[in-house]
């Protein structure tokens, strides 16, 4: 019986021997914290409330007593979305506290080339761009990634193309803060704050001051990440605000709303947020060759081992990311050997475990890892355990000759699967 | 040589060439010593001219011997003679006194029989009062080509004459007519011909062929048949000759579009930045036009349009010249850019045709890709009026009578906005109504209100009316109140505090109301008996569009863009499928133009399928799942759909149809003790949303929109029915537990 120990402090899974991924010293992770916690004057009460644990915990991370429990990787993401970290940021903290990675890492781009010339934006944001602004007459798209992609995938290439198509000063990034608290004030002035507006901290006043943006002449670009997140009352009132402003100022306000699950199910299951009625919805494309080659960055990938990297991980960007890793270490290894590996990726293993953990979840879940292809794939899926696997990213929406099937992404996502289950079943037995 | 040189020499030689001919035939006929054939084929008769210049000598000599003798004699010899000729063999005349003072004199045989000249006489006569001589032609008469000068006299025109000269006017006529058609062109014969002809006809030329129909006298008979106002084609005469400037401003106003200069273009010439009008039946809501310099080549204007960054806008350039047309246009036909090429004719109809909008559109529809322009709107209110259909009658209940209360009930994406943002259009400029659309983020009515006022938050609802008011300078208010959904279930738990605030504004006529809301609103009108709502104002329940109106939206907007079905029974099929739901035809006319190849114009049955299985069209269908903010009411919502969906598939297999009595046995036999008031409410939510419907006289449920289940695979239904029924049991124990 294969035994999962998840506590190993370097992120191993037993038995299997994973890549590196650049895994920052483990020391690193109460100095990140306290760092990012000062940046926006966050209290230990504060953090500990919002993720869930006890305030001592926090003071024990933030002085550095105690690094996070190997079952507790969704609290730090929880603590990174509070702290409004960037993917990087959230990335440098997960792996500051042996965790992995929970965004692809984008190619960075050096300041020369930032000064000189822009670079060449992705095609799928130009597109995507495009796509936005022939909307009529409400400019308004959501944009639904599956898990590890960011929030919103290419935000550097996002943000400058934006800037290149609006204006710098017509482009505003808004990143609801991560708090369950319904108190409006808070909500309201964090994102006058990111939007450079001064002395706003209503609901009022922000509609005002957008408002006051979009009687000047041109369009007003706005780029909202992580909408889902947040207290609902605030995030209904903030999706009231961009559609009657978009209702007032016709074709004026383009509005690029990010998300992925969450934001999903407000779209498709409640339809009470009329901004998301009136909103075109919008798939991140999945990965290709080029993609992959440019996760490499700076390391120069060939377009053959790119495409076996992609096609072992099936367009799963941080499985694309782990193979690249193990193909650079050992390239002649087989395919097979690769799949086991990959098999043993920790973030197979985070998003499979809550769902095979429940015995009637995991019947289901078993049947559909023995088929070619599971079901339908459909704007949005009605089986909720189908639909959690989609925005975990382990399926993949495939065209078929009778339309678009979801598969598993790979093979590696299957052997994962039915490893967990077996183990799972093996335990209770 | 060029083309254009060669027709340029041939325009100057053409008429030059008709009058040599004209000359050489005149003077043929009429003038032969001015005849330069004739002249040159005597002069190449050097006999003949020796002889007669022999014959002029002997005549004058003759003609003085004869006035010698009367002036001595004192009377008229009877005979004249040549003095010195002694041979009649040499002698050039035959010389006799035909009557007193005259003498005739006759060519003899010495003349060639090709000069025509023998036998031909020539008398002489004096006058005797003033001895002057005078000369006639005799009889047989001299060609008219060697009569002496002084020898032509006229003489009394005979029949064939007059006759003659007729024909040779008629001719003459002729020939000057034709003379006429070849310099006025032929444009304006055919203009004559066809006066349609004249709508299209290059702007540059315009000018003269007004002159010309000026000259022809049939100018004000061709602008009356190819229907142009006088007033009209003065206009399209100024425009040519006016600056860019006034250029642009007349196209503009043409189509009702506002036209503003634009800076910071690098594309040589003019641009104008124009606002388009909301009545344009195309969604394009500005475009540039670009008026090139002149002096440039055509490829040198294209090179540049192609530099030109690629943005979203549409630009509108206007050729100009008919030199330029070929290459503009074919670059604008490239569907790869957002340019349009108005070319001089296409600008001549704009400034002529009675509709320009209808030129623009066309324009627009042939050289752009037309989901650019695409009319239909598929999400949130219908703000274009072009693309509003149908409601005449619910319009007609609102506009028609003095303002009310309305309480607009429907579900989502079903046109209550549409409905709501026509209602506004129409009462726009009313001389008694003012009206005015809000649409509600939260609980929050009069803070909205007053925020759309800019007053502060806290401005009772009585200031609030009277800034209304007073932006209504003395009409009646109706204040159209969007999304009441949170306000109707905040004021449900507060004992409807401002709702009755609103009441009594009705009451003492200050202010009336249109609120619009999904199942809360619905809820406290219809379900909630101790709800002040209920007699608040009169119900407008929104379901599916008109038959005809949804035929009408699925064809008309296509045929403004050129594009229509193979089948006339198509767009009734259309209908049918989306159950009337004008959102749902919106979506899959838009998808038939996603995916209609360049050029294709029509739509058969294969695309139209493709187009309803889209995903635009799942995307449209999904999102029913949580009507009601109660789980547990959500819950028994997705039962009864799975339901509908389970025997929609078994459908086939002669399955029962589903009623209201199956289903609470449906849940019996789960184990699931609902009541029956909850099943009645989901069932009339469904119905409220336009996901159900009842047919049968109310008896069976079946779903609203038979595409509906196309999102539904027969397989997986079961499956989720199960689990929704299993889940509710689990839901309901814990409740009574």
């Amino acid at each position: 019986m294969t035994t999962i120990d998840m506590d190993d402090a370097t992120g191993r899974v037993a038995g299997c021997t994973l890549p590196n991924f650049d895994v920052m010293p483990v020391s690193d992770f109460p100095d990140l914290l306290a760092q990012h916690m000062r940046r926006i004057r966050a209290s230990a009460a504060g953090v500990a409330s919002e993720i869930g644990i006890s305030r001592e915990a926090v003071n024990n991370w933030r002085q550095g007593q105690s690094l996070p429990n190997r079952k507790h990787r969704d609290k730090v993401l929880a603590c990174a979305n509070y702290l409004r970290l960037t993917e990087v940021e959230t990335n440098q903290l997960l792996a500051s506290a042996g965790f992995e990675a929970e965004f692809p890492v984008e190619a960075t781009r050096t300041p020369a080339a930032t000064t000189t010339s822009r670079p060449a934006t992705p095609a799928a944001v130009s597109a995507l761009f495009d796509r936005l602004q022939q909307l009529r007459p409400y400019p308004v798209a959501l944009l639904l990634t599956q898990a590890h992609w960011g929030q919103p995938p290419e935000r550097a290439a996002m943000l400058a193309e934006a800037e290149a198509r609006y204006g710098s000063s017509r482009v505003l990034h808004l990143q609801p803060p991560f708090s369950a608290e319904p108190a409006a004030d808070t909500y309201f002035a964090a994102l006058a704050h990111q939007c450079g507006f001064t002395g706003v901290d209503t609901d009022h006043a922000f509609e005002a001051e957008l408002a006051r943006l979009l009687r000047h002449p041109g369009p007003l670009f706005c780029l909202v990440s992580r909408f889902e997140q947040g207290a609902p009352a605030q995030r209904d009132l903030l999706a009231g605000i961009l559609r009657s402003l978009s209702e007032m100022f016709s074709g004026q306000l383009h509005v690029l709303i990010c998300g992925g699950a969450a934001l999903a199910d407000l779209k498709y299951q409640g339809g009470d947020l009329s901004l998301l009625n009136i909103a075109a919805s919008e798939s991140w494309p999945e990965l290709t060759v080029a993609d992959v080659q440019r996760m490499a960055l700076p390391q120069a990938v060939d377009p053959a081992t790119a495409d076996r990297a992609l096609r072992l991980s099936g367009g799963h960007p941080l499985l694309a990311s782990a193979g690249l890793t193990l193909l650079h270490e050992s390239p002649s290894e087989s395919d097979d050997a690769l799949v086991e590996q990959l098999a043993s990726h920790p973030p197979l293993w985070q998003a499979f475990l809550p769902l095979l953990e429940t015995p009637a979840h995991r019947t289901p879940i078993r049947e559909w890892l023995a088929k070619p292809r599971l079901a339908p794939a459909r704007p949005y899926l009605l089986d909720p355990l189908l639909r959690s696997l989609y925005w975990h990213n382990l399926l993949v929406a495939r065209r078929h000759a009778d339309g678009l099937w979801l598969e598993w992404r790979c093979a590696a996502i299957r052997e994962a699967g039915l490893l967990i289950a077996r183990s799972l079943d093996d335990a209770q037995a | 040589m060029s083309t254009d040189s060669r027709s340029r020499a041939w325009r100057w030689l053409r008429p030059v060439l008709i009058a040599a001919v004209t000359w050489f035939v005149g003077s043929a006929l009429f003038a032969p010593w001015l005849n330069p054939w004739l002249t040159w084929k005597m002069q190449r008769d050097g006999e003949t001219i020796m002889l007669l210049q022999r014959a002029h000598i002997d005549l004058m000599l003759a003609r003085e011997e004869a006035h010698s003798d009367w002036l001595i004699e004192k009377r008229w010899p009877k005979e004249a003679r040549v003095p010195g000729v002694h041979d009649p063999a040499e002698a050039v005349w035959t010389i006799d006194v035909p009557a007193e003072f005259e003498v005739r004199f006759r060519y003899t045989d010495l003349f060639p029989a090709h000069s025509g000249l023998r036998g031909t006489a020539l008398i002489l006569r004096i006058d005797p009062q003033t001895q002057v001589w005078s000369c006639r032609p005799g009889t047989p008469a001299p060609p008219a080509s060697l009569t002496p000068m002084d020898c032509r006299v006229s003489q009394p025109w005979t029949l064939v004459d007059v006759l003659t000269l007729v024909l040779v006017l008629a001719f003459v006529a002729m020939a000057g007519v034709a003379v006429l058609v070849f310099v006025a062109r032929p444009a304006a014969i055919l203009s004559i011909r066809d006066p349609q002809r004249v709508l299209r006809h290059p702007l540059e030329g315009l000018p003269t062929l007004d002159r010309h129909l000026g000259w022809l006298r049939h100018r004000s008979q061709l602008l009356l048949a190819a229907g142009v106002p006088t007033i009209r084609w003065r206009e399209a005469l100024r425009h040519v000759a006016d600056d860019a400037e006034h250029r642009a401003t007349r196209l503009a106003t043409r189509i009702e579009a506002r036209s503003i200069r634009a800076k910071d273009w690098a594309l040589p010439g003019h641009v104008h930045a124009w606002t388009l009008p909301a009545s344009l039946p195309v969604a394009l809501e500005r475009l540039w036009l670009y008026q090139p310099d002149p002096t440039l080549p055509a490829e040198d204007i294209v090179r540049r349009l192609r530099e030109l960054p690629n943005g979203q806008d549409v630009v509108l350039v206007l050729s100009p010249s008919v030199d330029h047309d070929t290459a503009l246009r074919a670059f604008a036909n490239d569907p790869a850019n957002l340019c349009v090429c108005a070319d001089q004719a296409t600008q001549t109809e704009w400034l002529l045709q009675p509709s320009a909008t209808d030129v623009l559109v066309n324009l627009l529809a042939r050289q752009l890709r037309v989901t650019r322009i695409s009319p239909y709107q598929t999400r949130g209110g219908v703000t274009r009026p072009s693309a509003f259909f149908g409601r005449e009658s619910l319009l007609a209940r609102v506009l028609h009578r003095e303002p009310g209360n309305y309480l607009l009930v429907g579900g989502r994406q079903l046109g209550k906005t549409s409905l709501m943002k026509a209602i506004e259009r129409r009462f726009e400029g009313h001389p008694r109504v003012c009206c005015h659309y809000l649409s509600l983020r939260d609980h929050r009515l009069f803070e909205r209100i007053a925020a759309d006022l800019r007053l502060p938050a806290d401005t009772p609802i009585d200031a609030l009316v009277d800034a209304l008011a007073e932006r209504a300078g003395g009409r009646r208010l109706l204040l159209l109140i969007d999304e009441t959904d949170l306000f109707m279930r905040h004021e449900a738990q507060h004992q409807y505090a401002q709702l009755n605030a609103l009441r009594a504004l009705s009451e003492e006529g200050r202010c009336h109301f249109m609120l619009a809301g999904f199942w809360d609103l619905y809820e406290a009108a219809m379900l909630d008996y101790a709800s002040p709502i209920r007699n608040f104002g009169e119900i407008i329940h929104l379901g599916g569009l008109e038959r005809d109106a949804c035929v009408a939206l699925a064809t008309e907007p296509l045929a403004r863009l050129g594009v229509r079905f193979t089948d006339a029974t198509l767009p009734e099929f259309l209908a049918t499928t989306c159950g009337q739901r004008a959102n749902l035809v919106a979506i899959a006319c838009q998808q038939v133009l996603e995916h209609l190849e360049r050029h294709q114009r029509l739509v058969d049955p294969r695309r139209l399928h493709q187009a309803l299985q889209s995903e635009a069209m799942a995307d449209a269908l999904a999102g029913w799942a949580r009507l009601s903010p109660d789980p547990v009411a959500c819950q028994i919502d997705r039962i009864l759909v799975y339901r509908v969906a389970q025997a929609f598939h078994a459908a086939r297999s002669d399955a029962a149809p589903i009623t209201l009595a199956s289903l609470l046995a449906d849940f019996d036999t789960a184990g699931i003790a609902l009541e029956a008031e909850m099943l009645r409410r989901s069932l009339a939510r469904l119905q409220l949303a336009y996901v159900l419907k009842r047919e049968n006289d109310g008896e069976h449920v079946v779903f609203a929109v038979p595409l509906f289940a196309s999102q539904f695979h027969a397989g997986e239904v079961d499956a989720l029915l199960g689990r929704e029924l299993a889940s509710l049991g689990d839901a309901l124990r814990g409740q009574d537990g």
